[in-house]
Order: structure tokens, then C-alpha cells, then sequence
């Protein structure tokens, strides 16, 4: 492995020249401005990590609970996970939220040693560690199930919580962004009114009801925009739907309520539906470059069992009967996993042909590179328990295995262990590489069972990871910038984002599996505001910090 | 089924009528020569036909302004044509004889059944209607144990069929085809039987187990077999890509399109005139 030390490269003036002779590389776009940078890289600190087959469970003293009376529907939906750097160290702390039970921050030392914070913060959906008023420090932001969202401050080793500003209804699903490209980091919320009415009663519609809400960062406190009037929002993502090279909005519904979409444009939010087929109770989305082609295609969880024996039948026949409605034909919803690929000007459903369309009842469903291939393996979480949807089961649940995809340079997936098939009833999870081994570990907040780290001690390729900076600017961490590389003959994407998945917030260090290749190569960073910046080579197994300068 | 001892029964059944053949000859003159159009003329019952028609139509009317499901008003009129047209076929065995009565039921009984399969797919494709409300005209009649049946009936029948004389390569095909699908819903039922008892043991008896995937289709046995996964096999468009309903509807076109290609060359043949 090569390691490299620390390289301080100032960028600005060989990036004007660039920008000014137009002929150091053609993928910059004429009309693109140009942002100077610099970057220092520093080799992965933890390289002495003994590498097997397998990733290694550490569990942590956090359950998520629903009831003590037992799970019922709705709680069983369980609560959501982010992972950030709340104290400053360096290192991704994680936060599991939690719905009888309280919530808990683990804070990461770097070296798999995790020291829990407890807090007296119940009944949360979504997690987030973001830098919500840009002073370079993250808060934690929640959803609740019955209240309005709260915002936390880690001080002196205390979590406080307090409402957030502006907000007033009870959100599930939340998703943070630069939406109007003002600097600062906007959040879209979207409401789970059939809860909400079983809850609440008519009395939820009288009071305004539900919908998908974007709030505009406003001074000290938000803007609301309202996009709809309903919604089951388990999901919301921010791919550019129409490939305009802004951001859009996806919304995903549980319930066989339709995901909404709405576009970007000089006059506000216009709803579309884009895909010809869609999952039908929408549990999480992921936006990744499954194929390595430079478009990111989009993936979307539902319910549909892995394996058609009778026994496996027999046990979801009941809970589905129930859940899913029939469908027309021309009702684009489908109870199984969607796989959207950009083709020919228009979304292809191809996770069916990809043998991706069914991971159990899957909730959070992710692509990472887990091996440093150079391609994003899927990893889905999975399982059901509730008294009263599943009583006729035993404890209640639909136990199935935690589900690997493994990506065959882009051709198929091949189901794979690797120590990560787990049993237990998995809702939010995410893919961050807590200790800096350039690995990608897994987290996964599971339900009535113990929170779980997956330490991923696989022997692997190369890889490098990124961590944008932009000092000058609200939206520190440069949510929303992409970043294309060249690893050998790959190209490769990814986006700085917020969430993703089911509840789950991401690590705003981006990783990229190289595989062999020694370094990265023609690494091009699109920020949030629409500058170019590029860096000519990156040393594999490096953690690279890219800072605006400007 | 031993060959031999069909051979014999048919023997039985031709030589019993064959009087009563000859009776019929002698009285109407001769007796004209079976055509594939012969089995769907009722010209000669229309008397029968508009009195079933009415009677048929009259207990339909009744159904609909009772409040009956649409399948039973269709299943009115369509009982309202069974006697003129089981007087067809008792008119066909005096004049042709058993063999040619079982064809004839057996042609007109699969045409119905196809166009069963057809009303399904313009229910599904054209009307839109969702799955459990696109069943044909006879809705009821699709279960799981009436296609297991009728696909057996079918299968049976041919062979008797083709012992008796039914004897093309369109027949083969066809005994071909009816013994790949009459496969496939054996092992539906086998399913079906099998998750009936897993719901009972798990105390929802009450829970229908009707339409799981079989062999072929979307979901099916091929398409997620751990043999065929990640083989071209497992995404063969249509093969293991297909709705059930769709698998269903051309199991059934192929076979009724079969079967009248072999009911028609094989009666062609044996019209044509003797060059002994």
C-alpha cells in the first residue's frame, strides 16, 4: 500500500491558469467558474488492521425498544441513525435514535472504542448530524413521531435538546440541502399522516394535516414551503431527476401511496412523475453510480421475500394481504426493490434483471464500496416484528437474514456474507469507515435488538476518501458537491449528502474503492454552487481534506 | 394409461352406436363428412339456441337486478347455450361416433377456455383492472383446483384422442404442450396444498394461497431457483419475466391454437376420398 505524507498543494493558480488557457483539460466547462482550492492528504492512520473474510459485530449498549407492551405497527417502523463529528475529534460519532427507549451518542475515539452519551430524547424518527446554522460545528436534529423536530448542541459532554425553530408539525422522514443555493443548508420533511391518523384521529386533517414541506434557511430560523397536502414519507433523496444538473426532490411513500417527485425550475417545484415503474411501500432510497458510468441511478427498498419456498410464502401471505393493494395495470407500483437507471433520456426500472428487486422486508437499503473494488456493493437491512400485523407468527416477526450484494463490475450481484447476514430486525444503517482504515464499516440501528457495528476487517483493495471544506460558507461540509475520480479505466461518482437510505444520515468523508490502482486521477469536484475545482492525483489510501479558498 | 385397453373401449363404444349410425344414415339420406367448422354450426339447434338465448338472458337479468356478481349473470346466459349445444354434440356421436363427440366437446370446451384467458388479459391490459378482479368471465371458476382439474381433463382426453386417431404433428405438439402445462399446475397445486396447510398451521386458514408463481414467469421457480440465479435463465424475457396472467394466457392460446390445427388436418384427412 502506498502511503504518502502530508502534501500541502495550493491549487489557485494553476486552477486559473487552467480556467484561463482552456486547454489543461476539457471537462471543464467554459461557463463553469472555477474554485481554488487546497488539499493536504494524510495516509489512513490505522493500516495495522489484521484482514480476514469478514466483517467483525460489535455490538453497543443501545435497543431500540417499541413498546413495553410489546411492538405494535407504526412503533415497529423503529427509529433512524447518523453518524458526524459532533466533538470535533476527527472521528464519526454515531447517534442511534430510539422509540420507548431513550436515545444514545456513541463518541468514536478512531480506534473502535465507542463511549455512550445518554440523553432523555424518546419517540425519534429521523437523525442528523449537520451543520444547520453554519458555524463550522454540527448540531443533531430529530424528527419525532408526535412532535415537532428538536435540534441538539453537544457541550461539555452533554446533549441538549431544544424545539427547532420555525417548525411545528410532527415529521418522519428529513433530508438536508442547499435547495435554493443560497449557502445555506434548506431541510425538506415529510409527514406520516396514516400514523398521524391513527394517532390523532380526523382531527390531524382539521389541523392542517400533513405534506411534504421544504424549509428555506432564514436568517436565525426557516421559511416553510409546502409541496403537498399528504404523504407516508419514509424517504426523501435529492437526485437530479432530469439531468439539468440541479438538484430535485424524491419523495418516497409508504402505503401504496405514489412517490412524489418535483423539479427544480426558475418558477418553483413542479411535480412529475418520473419513473414508469415504482417501488409500492417505499422504504428508503439511495442515489449511487451503481455502474460506474458517471450517472448515478437510484434505488428504492420495499417488501418482497428473497426466497418463494412455501414456508417463506405462507408466512408473508397474511401480513401482505393486508398491506399491499392489488394492482391495476397500469399502476406503476410494484412490492419489490426498484433499481432506476438513466437510459435512452428516461428511468428504467432494471433491478429485477439485476436480481436486486427482492431483499426480504427490507428497510434501509445502501451501495458502498465494502470490499475497495472499485464498485458499490449493496447492502440491505430486513425483518418485521409486530403484535398486531404478525401475531400469527412466532415472536412475532418475520426473521430474515440482512442481505450483501455483491456488485460484479457492474454486471450482476451476487449474494454474499461476509459476516454481515444477521437476523435481527435491521431498520436505519449506514456505511461510514469509523476507524480510518479506508474500509467501510457498517451501522445499523436494528429493532428490539442490540445497536451493531460491522467492523470491516476484509482484506481489500485501495481506496481513498474525501472530506470537502468550505469555510466561507454556510454549508460547511459542501452538501451537495460531487466528486468524479478516475481509478484506472473507472470513473466514479459520489455526492456529498446528508441522508440516505431508510433514517439514515451519511458520513460527509466520501470513500471510493480504487481496487489496485495506486492512486487516484482527474479528481473533479463540482461544488454546491455549481464551481469546478480539479486536482490532478490523489494517493490511494489517503484521507484527502479539499478546502475552499475563495 | 395402457394403450391396448383404450383401444378396446373404443372398440366397444363404435360397434354399440354403429346400428344406431346406420339407422341415421338411411333415414337422412347419408351421413355428410366432419369438418372443423362442424363443431361450432349450430344452425341445425337454433330453435334450442334462441330459446337458451332467452331463457339464458331472462335469468341473467334477474341475477343483474338482484344483485348477483357479474360471473353469475354470465354464467346464465352461458347455461342458457349448453342444451342446444349438447344436443350438437349428441346429433355428432349418433353421426360420427363417440371419437368425434369427445373432439368436439373437447375443441369447444378448450375455445372456451381460451377465451377465458383472453377476457383475463383485456381485464388486466386493456381495462386495467387489478389482479384479483381480472378473472375471466367465470370468475369463480379461477382457483387453483379447477385449472389443476382441467389441465388433467385436458391431458387425458388428448391421449385418448390421439390412441383413437388424432394423429398429426400438431397433436404431438399439442400432447407436448399439454403435458408441459399440466406440469406447471401440478406443481401450483402442490403450492397452493402445501402453504394451505402451512397457513393452517400458523392458525389463518381463512387466508386464500391463490396465485403464487409456478415454473415459469415472473418470480417463478426458474427465475429464483438458486440453480438459475445470475444465469441468463433466471431474466428470459417473458420465459421468467412474464405476470402469471400473461404465462397463463399464452399456456392457453398455444393449446387451443394446437388443438384446432390438429383437430383440422386430422379430420381433413380422413374426409378426403380414397385413392384405394
Amino acid at each position: 500500500m502506498a502511503h504518502q505524507t502530508l502534501i500541502p498543494v495550493v491549487f489557485c493558480a494553476s486552477l486559473l491558469l487552467m480556467a484561463c488557457s482552456g486547454a489543461q483539460n476539457g471537462a471543464i466547462s467554459p461557463a463553469a467558474p472555477v474554485a481554488t482550492t487546497t488539499s493536504n492528504s494524510v495516509p489512513f492512520s490505522d493500516q495495522a488492521t489484521p484482514c480476514g473474510t469478514n466483517f467483525i459485530r460489535h455490538e453497543l449498549p443501545h435497543i431500540t425498544t417499541g413498546d413495553s407492551a410489546g411492538t405494535y405497527v407504526y412503533a415497529s417502523n423503529g427509529s433512524g441513525l447518523a453518524v458526524g463529528d459532533v466533538n470535533g475529534d476527527g472521528n464519526d460519532d454515531v447517534i442511534f435514535g430510539n422509540i420507548a427507549g431513550t436515545v444514545t451518542l456513541f463518541l468514536n475515539d478512531g480506534q473502535m472504542h465507542f463511549t455512550p452519551i445518554s440523553t432523555d430524547l424518546q419517540d425519534v424518527r429521523a437523525l442528523a448530524i449537520v451543520d444547520t446554522d453554519g458555524d463550522g460545528k454540527p448540531e443533531v436534529v430529530a424528527t419525532q413521531r408526535f412532535r415537532r423536530p428538536v435540534i441538539g448542541e453537544f457541550n461539555d459532554g452533554v446533549l441538549t435538546f431544544q424545539d427547532m425553530p420555525d417548525v411545528y408539525s410532527a415529521f418522519y422522514a428529513m433530508n438536508w440541502h442547499d435547495l435554493n443555493g443560497d449557502g445555506t443548508l434548506d431541510v425538506v420533511f415529510g409527514t406520516y399522516d396514516t400514523e398521524q391518523l391513527q394517532n390523532q384521529g380526523l382531527i390531524f386533517n382539521e389541523r392542517g394535516g400533513g405534506g411534504v414541506f421544504v424549509y428555506y434557511r432564514d436568517g436565525a430560523g426557516y421559511r416553510a414551503e409546502r409541496l403537498n397536502e399528504q404523504a407516508d414519507a419514509l424517504a426523501i433523496a435529492f437526485p437530479d431527476i432530469n439531468h439539468d444538473g440541479v438538484s430535485d426532490i424524491l419523495v418516497g411513500n409508504d402505503f401504496n401511496r405514489r412517490d412524489m417527485a418535483w423539479l427544480a425550475s426558475p418558477t418553483g417545484w413542479q411535480s412529475i412523475e418520473p419513473f414508469g415503474q415504482t417501488t409500492e411501500n417505499t422504504m428508503s432510497i439511495d442515489v449511487a453510480d451503481v455502474f460506474n458510468t458517471g450517472t448515478n441511478t437510484i434505488f428504492a427498498t420495499d417488501m418482497k421475500p428473497y426466497n418463494q419456498d412455501v414456508k417463506t410464502m405462507a408466512s408473508w401471505l397474511p401480513a401482505m394481504k393486508k398491506l399491499s393493494r392489488p394492482l391495476t395495470a397500469d399502476d406503476p407500483q410494484y412490492p419489490e426493490n426498484t433499481l432506476q437507471v438513466w437510459q435512452n433520456g428516461q428511468w428504467q426500472n432494471q433491478a429485477y434483471s439485476l436480481q436486486i428487486d427482492a431483499s426480504g422486508w427490507s428497510w434501509s437499503g445502501k451501495f458502498g464500496d465494502l470490499d475497495n473494488d472499485g464498485w458499490q456493493d449493496l447492502y440491505v437491512v430486513n425483518g418485521m416484528v409486530a403484535k398486531d400485523l404478525l401475531g400469527y407468527l412466532p415472536k412475532n416477526q418475520i426473521d430474515e437474514p440482512d442481505m450483501l450484494f455483491v456488485n460484479n463490475a457492474g454486471q450482476s450481484f451476487t449474494r454474499a456474507d461476509w459476516g454481515l447476514s444477521d437476523s435481527g430486525s435491521g431498520r436505519s444503517m449506514t456505511m461510514v469507515d469509523l476507524n480510518h482504515d479506508g474500509r467501510l464499516d457498517v451501522v445499523v440501528n436494528p429493532m428490539d435488538g442490540h445497536a451493531v457495528i460491522y467492523e470491516n476487517q476484509r482484506c481489500a483493495g485501495n481506496s481513498i476518501e474525501l472530506r470537502l471544506v468550505q469555510p466561507r460558507t454556510a454549508n460547511h461540509t459542501a452538501i451537495g458537491a460531487t466528486i468524479r475520480i478516475r481509478a484506472g479505466t473507472q470513473r466514479m461518482l459520489r455526492t456529498v449528502r446528508e441522508s440516505a437510505g431508510y433514517l439514515s444520515s451519511e458520513s460527509q468523508i466520501i470513500h471510493f474503492g480504487i481496487g489496485e490502482v495506486d492512486a487516484a486521477t482527474d479528481i473533479e469536484i463540482t461544488w454546491p454552487d455549481g464551481s469546478i475545482s480539479h486536482i490532478d492525483t490523489i494517493p490511494s489510501n489517503t484521507l484527502t481534506t479539499v478546502t475552499r479558498t475563495e | 394409461m395402457n394403450g391396448a385397453f383404450v383401444e378396446v373401449i373404443i372398440e366397444y363404444f363404435n360397434q354399440l352406436f354403429s346400428a344406431r349410425r346406420t339407422q341415421f344414415a338411411t333415414t337422412h339420406g347419408g351421413i355428410a363428412p366432419m369438418r372443423l367448422r362442424t363443431i361450432f354450426d349450430l344452425r341445425a339447434e337454433w330453435i334450442l339456441v334462441i330459446v337458451g338465448v332467452i331463457v339464458g338472458g331472462l335469468f341473467g337479468y334477474l341475477a343483474l337486478i338482484n344483485k348477483y356478481p357479474a360471473w353469475i349473470q354470465a354464467a346464465c346466459v352461458i347455461a342458457g347455450l349448453l342444451p342446444a349445444y349438447s344436443r350438437h354434440v349428441v346429433v355428432i356421436y349418433v353421426k360420427h361416433g363417440w371419437w368425434s363427440a369427445t373432439l368436439t366437446m373437447l375443441v369447444a370446451a378448450q375455445s372456451f377456455h381460451g377465451v377465458e384467458h383472453l377476457v383475463q388479459w383485456v381485464q388486466y391490459h386493456i381495462l386495467r383492472w387489478p389482479f384479483f378482479k381480472a378473472s375471466g368471465i367465470i370468475s369463480a371458476a379461477n382457483a387453483e383446483w379447477v385449472h389443476f382439474g382441467w389441465n388433467w381433463m385436458v391431458l387425458i382426453i388428448m391421449i385418448v384422442l390421439v390412441v383413437g386417431g388424432l394423429r398429426n404433428p400438431f397433436a404431438y405438439l399439442m400432447i407436448a404442450w399439454t403435458v408441459a402445462h399440466t406440469a406447471e399446475h401440478t406443481y401450483l397445486m402442490w403450492r397452493y396444498l402445501q402453504a394451505l396447510q402451512e397457513l393452517a398451521a400458523l392458525g389463518m386458514p381463512e387466508v386464500s394461497a391463490q396465485g403464487l408463481p409456478g415454473f415459469f414467469g415472473r418470480d417463478g421457480w426458474i427465475a429464483t431457483s438458486d440453480a438459475t440465479r445470475n444465469s441468463f435463465v433466471c431474466r428470459l424475457p417473458g420465459f421468467t419475466t412474464a405476470v402469471r396472467l400473461d404465462v397463463h394466457f399464452w399456456w392457453n392460446v398455444g393449446e387451443t391454437i394446437l388443438l384446432i390445427l390438429a383437430t383440422n388436418v386430422t379430420l381433413r384427412q380422413r374426409n378426403r376420398p380414397s385413392t384405394n
